[in-house]
C-alpha cells in the first residue's frame, strides 16, 4: 500500500513541476514522467487485484500516454518559430503557491468523500482531485496554447488516477474508449497550435481576442 | 445488427472521402453515403416505433429505445438536409477559392465522422461509452469548426475544445462517482454501468454520491448544451464553422448531450428523488433565456444571433424537463424536434444568404426575398416559427410547455418565461424584417444560388409548417412513450 501512496505522491509532484517549469519541452518531458508514473500505478493496482484489463491499460498508458503523445507534441514543438518558453498571466513563485493551495485544498475536501466510498477508497484521491485542479489551474493561467492542451492532458491524467481510486477503473470498453478520445485530442491540439503559429507567428492565446459578444 | 450498420456505413463514408482524389467521385460518395445512412436510421426508428425497444440480444451493447430514436430521428433528417445543402455550400466555397481541394476532402471526411459519433450516442447502452461518444462528437466537430484556417476559425476551435474539454471532463467526473457508487452497492459486473440495468427503478444507489455526481454531470454535460453561464464557446463556433455544420451542431448536437443529461438525470432521479434535480433544470433554463435577448438585440452577426438564439431555446427544454411530468416530457420532447428543423432551417438559408452577399453583417443584408427567392421566403418563416408565430411547429410546443406550467404550479418561472420569449420575438424579427425585405443591394443578380442549396431545405421546411397543426400519430405515440422513459 505504501508504493500505491509514493507513485501517486510522484504524480502530485510532477504536476506541481509543470506549474512551476519555464521550458515547454521540459514541461513536454515533465507529461511524459507523469505518465509513466500513473501507468507505474496501474501495474500496482493490476498485481494487487490480478485482473488482466488493469494490465493492458498499464502497458497502453505507458505507451500511448508517456511515449507516443509527448512525442507528437515535441514534434510539434520543433516545427514551430516560437520560442520555447512558457509564459503566464501570473508570476512563477504565486502560481507554485497558489497550487501548492489547491493540493492543501483538496486533501480536505476529500475527506467526507472518503467516507463515503468506505473501502474502496484508496488514499491516493486527494492527490487525484489535485492533479485535476492543478490541470485546470494550467489551462487558466498559461498563455500559450499548447501548455493549455497539457493542462487538459493533466486533467485527463488526474481522472483516471481518480477512476483508479474509487471504483479500481472504469469498465475496460470505456477506458479504451476514453483512451482514443485523449489520443485524437491531442493531435488536434497540435493540429491547432501549429496552425496558430502559422497564422499569428505565435501560439500566444492573447492572439484570440476577435470573438466577443 | 440495424444500429451497427448505423455505425458503419458513415464510418466508410468518411474514409471514402478521404481516400478518393476526383472531387465529382467524392460527391457522389458523400451523396449515397449519407443517404443510405438516414434510410438506415429512419428504419431503426419505424422499427422502434412499431415493436418497441431494439437491442442487441447477446450482449446488450447496442440499446434504442423511444427516447434514443426521437433523436435519432433528428439526425437523420437534419443530417441529410445539411449533406445535400453540402454539396452546394462546399461546392460554392471551392470555386470561389476559399478552401482547397484537401480541406474539401478533410470536410467530407470529418462529416460522416460527426454524423457516426452522434449516432454512437444515441444507440449505445453503457453509460460510460456514451460519455466517449459526446467527448468524440467534440473533438471531430472542432476539426470541422476549424476547416476555414483563419484567425477567427482557429480561435473559435480552441475555444470550443478547450471550455467543452473542460466541462466534458468534469462530466467524467461525475460518471466516474456514479459508476463507483454502482459498485459500492452491487458489486462490479460488466452491466452494471448499462443504461437498461440503471433505468429499473427499484435501484437505489448512495444518495449523497448520486448528488455529487449529477452536480457534476448538468455542469459538465450543461458546458456542450450550452446553459447559461457556460456557454462562452457556443456563438463562436456556431458563428464560424461552415453553415451546414452550424446548422447540424444547434440542431442535432445539443440534442445528443441534452439526450444524455436526461438519461443521467432520470437514473439519478431514482436514488435522490426530491426537488434537486428540477430546480437545477429550471435554474439553468431561465438564465439561459434571460442570457439570451441582450446579446439577441445588440448583435451585428447573423450566425451569432441564431447561436444565442439556440442558448434561449436550450433554455425552454430544461424548464420544461424541469416541470416534469408526462406532459411536461412530451412537451420537451416536442420542442427539441421542432427547434431541430427550425433552427437548421434558419442556418441553412442564412449560410445561403451570407454566400450570395458574402458578408455576415446583417446590415449589409438587405432585400433578401426579393434577390434571392426562395431562400429569402424560408428564413422568413423559419425566423416566424423560432419566434413562436401560430400556426408553425414551435408555437404548438411553446404553448404547450406554458399550459403545462400553469397547470402544474409553476405561474412565476412560466410568466417570466413569456415576458422573455415576448423580448426575443422584438429583437429577432427586428433584424430578420430589416434583411429580408428592404430595397435590396443593385449590384447582385437575381436568384438563388444552386438547386443543391435550395431543394433539400424543403424537407425541414415541410416539418416546420406542418407540425404545427398535424402531428402524425405514429410521431405523437413515440414522443409520449419516450415520454413516460422519462418519468422513470
Amino acid at each position: 500500500m505504501n508504493l500505491f501512496l509514493e507513485t501517486s505522491v510522484m504524480l502530485v509532484v510532477s504536476s506541481l513541476l509543470l506549474v512551476w517549469l519555464k521550458s515547454i519541452r521540459t514541461a513536454i518531458k515533465i507529461l511524459s514522467l507523469q505518465s509513466f508514473f500513473l501507468g507505474i500505478t496501474g501495474f500496482l493496482l493490476a498485481w494487487e487485484t490480478g485482473e488482466v484489463d488493469m494490465y493492458i491499460m498499464a502497458i497502453l498508458t505507458i505507451v500511448v500516454k508517456a511515449i507516443v503523445i509527448p512525442s507528437i507534441l515535441d514534434s510539434t514543438m520543433r516545427k514551430m518559430y516560437i520560442k520555447r518558453e512558457t509564459d503566464k498571466f501570473i508570476g512563477r513563485e504565486i502560481s507554485l503557491l497558489s497550487a501548492a493551495g489547491l493540493v492543501v485544498f483538496s486533501y480536505v475536501i476529500t475527506k467526507p468523500l472518503g467516507v463515503i466510498m468506505s473501502d474502496s477508497g484508496h488514499p491516493y484521491l486527494p492527490n487525484a482531485i489535485s492533479m485535476l485542479l492543478i490541470g485546470l489551474f494550467v489551462m487558466i493561467t498559461h498563455k500559450k496554447a499548447i501548455m493549455q492542451g497539457i493542462g487538459l492532458i493533466v486533467i485527463e491524467n488526474g481522472l483516471f488516477l481518480f477512476a483508479l481510486s474509487a471504483s479500481g477503473g472504469m469498465p475496460f470498453m470505456v477506458d479504451i474508449g476514453i483512451f482514443l478520445d485523449v489520443f485524437v485530442s491531442v493531435i488536434l491540439i497540435s493540429l491547432l497550435s501549429y496552425r496558430m503559429d502559422q497564422t499569428f507567428k505565435s501560439i500566444s492565446t492573447d492572439w484570440l481576442r476577435k470573438l466577443k459578444g | 445488427m440495424l444500429p451497427l450498420w448505423t455505425l458503419i456505413i458513415p464510418t466508410v463514408t468518411a474514409l471514402l472521402c478521404f481516400f478518393l482524389k476526383k472531387i465529382r467521385v467524392i460527391e457522389w460518395v458523400h451523396l449515397v453515403g449519407s443517404s443510405i445512412t438516414s434510410i438506415l436510421a429512419i428504419w431503426l426508428v419505424c422499427e422502434v416505433a412499431v415493436g418497441g425497444t431494439v437491442s442487441s440480444n447477446t450482449n446488450q451493447f447496442f440499446y434504442v429505445d423511444a427516447l434514443g430514436s426521437i433523436v435519432i430521428a433528428i439526425v437523420a433528417i437534419i443530417g441529410w438536409t445539411a449533406a445535400l445543402n453540402s454539396i452546394g455550400y462546399i461546392r460554392n466555397e471551392y470555386h470561389e477559392g476559399v478552401i482547397d481541394q484537401k480541406q474539401l476532402r478533410q470536410y467530407y471526411f470529418w462529416y460522416h465522422l460527426f454524423i457516426a459519433s452522434m449516432l454512437m450516442v444515441c444507440v449505445v447502452n453503457n453509460m460510460g461509452l456514451l460519455w466517449v461518444g459526446i467527448e468524440a462528437t467534440t473533438i471531430v466537430s472542432a476539426f470541422l469548426v476549424a476547416l476555414y484556417r483563419k484567425g477567427e476559425a482557429l480561435e473559435a476551435a480552441w475555444k470550443y475544445l478547450m471550455i467543452c474539454g473542460a466541462g466534458i471532463a468534469i462530466a467524467l467526473l461525475g460518471v466516474i462517482l456514479l459508476y463507483s457508487s454502482v459498485v459500492n452497492t452491487l458489486g462490479t459486473s460488466p452491466e452494471v454501468l448499462n443504461w437498461s440495468f440503471l433505468k429499473d427503478p427499484s435501484i437505489k444507489l448512495q444518495p449523497s454520491m448520486v448528488s455529487l455526481s449529477f452536480v457534476f454531470l448538468i455542469v459538465g454535460l450543461g458546458t456542450k448544451i450550452g446553459f447559461a453561464p457556460l456557454h462562452f464557446w457556443l456563438p463562436d463556433a456556431h458563428s464560424q464553422a461552415p453553415s451546414p455544420i452550424s446548422a447540424v451542431l444547434s440542431g442535432v448536437l445539443l440534442n445528443c448531450a441534452l439526450l444524455v443529461l436526461i438519461r443521467f438525470a432520470v437514473i439519478a432521479e431514482h436514488t435522490i428523488s426530491g426537488d434537486v434535480i428540477r430546480h437545477l433544470f429550471i435554474g439553468f433554463g431561465l438564465l439561459s433565456i434571460a442570457v439570451a435577448f441582450p446579446f439577441i438585440m445588440v448583435q451585428q452577426d447573423l450566425k451569432r444571433m441564431l447561436a444565442f438564439s439556440t442558448i434561449e431555446h436550450m433554455g425552454i427544454i430544461a424548464v420544461a424537463i424541469g416541470i416534469g411530468g408526462v406532459l411536461g416530457f412530451t412537451a420537451a420532447l416536442l420542442q427539441m424536434f421542432n427547434h431541430s428543423m427550425a433552427k437548421s432551417l434558419l442556418f441553412l438559408t442564412s449560410g445561403n444568404m451570407i454566400q450570395k452577399y458574402k458578408s455576415k453583417q446583417m446590415t449589409r443584408i438587405t432585400g433578401g426575398i426579393k434577390t434571392m427567392p426562395i431562400t429569402g421566403f424560408m428564413l422568413l418563416v423559419s425566423s416566424l416559427a423560432i419566434t413562436g408565430v401560430p400556426p408553425l411547429n414551435l408555437f404548438t410546443s411553446e404553448f404547450s410547455i406554458i399550459s403545462v406550467g400553469f397547470s402544474e404550479g409553476h405561474p412565476i418561472v412560466v410568466s417570466f418565461m413569456i415576458a422573455w420569449l415576448a423580448l426575443i420575438f422584438g429583437a429577432m424579427l427586428f433584424h430578420i424584417s430589416k434583411m429580408v425585405f428592404g430595397t435590396s443591394r443593385d449590384k447582385l443578380a437575381v436568384g438563388d444560388l444552386s438547386r443543391w442549396s435550395t431543394l433539400p431545405l424543403l424537407l425541414p421546411f415541410v416539418f416546420v409548417v406542418v407540425f404545427g397543426v398535424y402531428i402524425p400519430p405514429v410521431i405523437s405515440d413515440l414522443i409520449h412513450q419516450a415520454a413516460i422513459i422519462m418519468g422513470g
